[in-house]
């Protein structure tokens, strides 16, 4: 492997690690299990510098360090995490990345706008870790006066150091004074107490056992967890030793005091003796041992107790069900993570090769089929119909090995939503569901810039501020929802918000003033409300930076229909709105239903036919030239396609026609053609430039025979017969 | 090693004991035995560490439980002196009160 292999082996780990580091600091926000998420954030930005390291890459060893510094005195409970801090870390990670990818284009040197980065980021970083030495050194002072300056740990500005060593210690040659000897070289041990309750009484007491125990204080404001924890490397796996740095938190004592054999109102006295807590954090501590036990239900006017609540909780005295929300989330996680075990990276080029092979075997196969079937040799009949079977397959896993969930990215809006609502003042959630639908990569890359531009707009737009959702009686949080889910062949995406949705009259007289339509033009619903997808319109009073610009929706519309895909749009005023992307579930190859038109032959996507009729003079009722037809009692409008696409059908005259039912987001319409040809592997070929306005058609493929088909763009199509004039009585109806 | 200090003079239930060059895991279940002897026969001890080498924790030890003892079964016990080896642990330890070793120095 060279270099530079290793190097792009090493950015795409590193991009996978703050991807789930993003995640984490996501849900840092909303869980309450921090502990095993500060872990996880550790253990990924340790993993980072790890590799950093093996490729000498000495700025992002350097910058990880301070990040994993920090994330390790959350972890060690000397801080608390909080929102600023959690910001810090997201630009954190953001920053990390452009480095992994300054490291990528092969530059030694930062260049002057990243190490500015850098060291606005170090010196935020360092902030929180100074802090905690400042309140240190103000507190030694403090404590003299028994003032407590820091509410969230307790006073005192020492470790300490609790040991209880195994009954072995002794016969190995372990003896505690050669440690706390140790001990005294990093700092100063300013109170030992010696722990004697573990003694036997003499006629059972056996004096080669070790029965003692230390509580120590010691004051070593350099020194770090780990530089104490090796002093006891080599008792540690005989020896309980808890270690707690300066100022931890009440919690941490509890945790410790628990893990102590003897009794907690003897150490919390023993604690309070050598100065470790002050009389009235002891009592704290012992009252939340007693909640606990006595399995009380935490008094929440009681301030000293309140934080314990989460304390019960894990130590699964209080409410079941959390912890086994905390149980089952850390399964899903493990889950996860094997799931990535099991995977293997493929250059994606690799995989396109493969599907235009497969696209091409299609073809291939269909033209045999076709050879096969004029020769009409039963045994080369039978031999081809497996092979065409297993075509298929191939076919469909080659497509599946594209596909991929589209969780990750919904999940990037996560921090779109947290942000831009912070800079907006709202409070909104982002609610996502359906993340594990599946869809073709290309697609799922495609519709990222799409999807985020809508999920601003429901932010900026949609969701009203706090206040105005307070005086209107609704919650003042605003909901954004993500759906994905799959329907009839293709996958529909949904942002809902429910927040101002869209005012009518407003969309109209703004579409009559920009000159979109007529004055007296008489719309639908939705037709006034897709006008909003319309170049250069803009019903935002106020142009903020986010959007209200008018270049978005049309935009938006554009690329979801260059991806063979459609965007409609409800919406209720004062109620919200929800925007709905349908997408093909695949670019490459498809199921049609091939139908002959004329002289041409055209394929139409066989997961919107619902069905093939005869068009019968039953069916047409008595006007002949009735564009409209009762199906079962159903009001199904229909058309020729030969008068969208030409082709003669007056030879054809006597001939009977055919109507193919198809249904497109809940609506039905009918199309005539002249003969139905059956199912079809269609592998699509976009169409060259020259034919991308083309209206009603989406693409080409080519048929076994080698001849060209085309493939009807249904939607287009449905819209079409809709609006058409003389339809659009019956239109109005279908419209939901 | 365990003995008795020559010349005990003093009362029956009174015991004075001396223990020479080492107190420690090495040589700590002989002391205990004999040390259980002792505690069957007399009421009041009077231990003499001045003589002490080495002295370590499992030493200690067995001080703190034969103080603990001597409570129990409420009799007396007294260090009436200490080499600077077992001063020095004390104090490493916190115990210097505990066996009264002021009254020593």
């Amino acid at each position: 492997m060279t270099d530079d292999t290793g190097l792009q082996v090493f950015a795409d780990e590193a991009e996978d690690l703050l991807a789930v580091a993003e995640q984490a600091l996501l849900n840092l926000e909303d869980i309450s299990d921090v502990d095993e998420t500060v872990g996880d954030l550790f253990r990924t930005f340790h993993t980072i510098k790890g590799a950093a390291g093996l490729f000498g890459l000495n700025a992002i060893v350097d910058f990880t360090h301070v990040v994993e510094s920090l994330l390790g005195n959350i972890r060690e409970g000397v801080i608390q995490v909080d929102e600023p801090m959690i910001t810090l870390f997201l630009e954190s990670r953001d920053h990390l990345e452009a480095l992994v990818e300054s490291t990528l284009s092969g530059e030694e040197q930062l260049d002057a706008s990243l190490q500015k980065v850098d060291d606005d980021l170090i010196n935020q970083l360092n902030k929180y870790l100074n802090i905690d030495s400042l309140v240190t050194e103000e507190s030694e002072s403090a404590s003299l006066v028994a003032v407590e300056t820091d509410t969230d740990g307790v006073v005192s500005n020492n470790w300490h150091i609790s040991l209880r060593f195994g009954p072995n210690s002794f016969r190995n040659g372990m003896d505690p004074h050669s440690f706390i000897d140790y001990l005294a070289k990093i700092g100063d041990v300013k109170n030992l107490t010696l722990i004697d309750d573990a003694i036997p009484c003499w006629r059972d007491f056996d004096p080669e056992s070790c029965f003692l125990g230390f509580e120590i204080i010691l004051h070593a404001p350099d020194t770090n967890k780990s530089a104490i924890e090796e002093v006891f490397e080599f008792v540690q796996d005989d020896c309980k030793i808890s270690i707690l740095p300066p100022h931890s938190h009440i919690e941490a004592y509890i945790k410790m005091i628990e893990s102590l054999p003897e009794e907690d109102m003897r150490i919390g006295d023993i604690l309070v003796a050598c100065g470790a807590l002050t009389e009235s954090e002891k009592d704290d501590v012992l009252n939340a041992q007693d909640k606990l036990t006595d399995d009380a239900i935490v008094n929440a006017t009681d301030q000293a107790v309140a934080p314990l609540g989460k304390v019960a909780v894990e130590q699964n005295v209080v409410q079941q069900e959390v912890v086994d929300a905390a149980v089952k989330k850390q399964n899903t996680l493990k889950q996860q993570r094997a799931n990535a075990q099991q995977t293997i990276r493929v250059n994606a080029n690799k995989l396109e090769d493969l599907v235009n092979l497969v696209g091409e075997l299609v073809i291939g196969s269909a033209n045999s089929e076709l050879n096969a079937r004029r020769l009409a040799d039963p045994q080369l009949s039978e031999a081809m119909e497996n092979l065409l079977r297993l075509v298929e397959e191939v076919r469909d896993t080659a497509l599946g090995l594209r596909m991929v969930q589209i969780g990750e990215t919904f999940n990037r809006f996560k921090r779109v939503v947290r942000e831009v609502s912070r800079d907006l003042g709202k409070d909104i959630q982002l609610i996502i569901s359906g993340a594990d639908t599946e869809l073709d990569k290309t697609l799922v890359e495609k519709i990222g810039d799409p999807l985020m531009h809508l999920v601003r707009n429901s932010i900026d737009h949609g969701i009203e501020s706090p206040e105005v959702r307070d005086a209107l009686g609704k919650p003042s949080q605003g909901t954004v929802n993500l759906d994905a889910f799959h329907e009839s062949g293709s996958v529909v995406i949904q942002i809902r918000d429910d927040g101002g949705g869209l005012s009518k009259q407003k969309v109209l007289d703004k579409a009559i003033e920009k000159g979109l339509v007529q004055e007296n033009h008489q719309l639908t619903d939705s037709e006034i409300y897709r006008l909003i997808f319309e170049a250069g319109f803009s019903t935002a009073d106020k142009v903020s930076n986010l959007s209200g610009r008018g270049v978005g929706m049309d935009v938006v519309r554009r690329n979801i229909e260059a991806l063979r895909g459609h965007v409609e749009i409800e919406s209720e005023e004062g109620k919200g709105t929800t925007i709905s992307i349908r997408l093909p579930l695949t670019l490459a190859i498809i199921d049609g239903f091939q139908v002959r038109v004329g002289d041409s032959q055209y394929i139409v996507p066989l997961d919107m036919v619902e069905e093939c009729i005869e068009l019968n003079d039953s069916l047409r009722g008595k006007d002949e030239q009735a564009n409209y037809i009762n199906l079962r009692g159903e009001i199904l409008p229909f058309m020729r396609l030969s008068e969208s696409f030409g082709g003669s059908t007056s030879a054809e005259k006597n001939s009977r026609d055919n109507i193919i039912v198809v249904q497109f987001s809940g609506t039905k319409v009918g199309f005539v053609v002249d003969e139905l040809l059956g199912e079809n592997q269609t592998v699509i070929k976009p169409l060259g430039k020259i034919f991308q306005n083309l209206k009603g058609i989406s693409g080409a493929t080519i048929l076994g025979s080698g001849e060209v088909a085309m493939i009807i763009d249904i939607p287009e199509m449905v819209n079409k017969v809709i609006e058409s004039p003389s339809n659009s009585n019956v239109g109005s109806h279908l419209i939901h | 090693m365990l003995r008795h200090e020559e010349n005990d003079s003093t009362p029956s239930d009174h015991c004075k004991l001396v223990i020479d060059e080492e107190l420690t895991i090495y040589v700590i279940d002989g002391i205990k035995e004999e040390l259980s002897k002792e505690l069957d026969i007399y009421n009041n001890f009077d231990l003499n560490l001045a003589a002490i080498e080495e002295f370590d924790s499992a030493g200690v030890q067995l001080l703190i439980s034969f103080t603990q003892e001597i409570k129990r079964l409420d009799k007396t016990f007294t260090l009436s002196s200490a080499s600077p080896v077992v001063i020095k642990l004390f104090d490493t330890y916190g115990l210097s009160d505990y066996f009264n070793l002021a009254k020593i120095a």
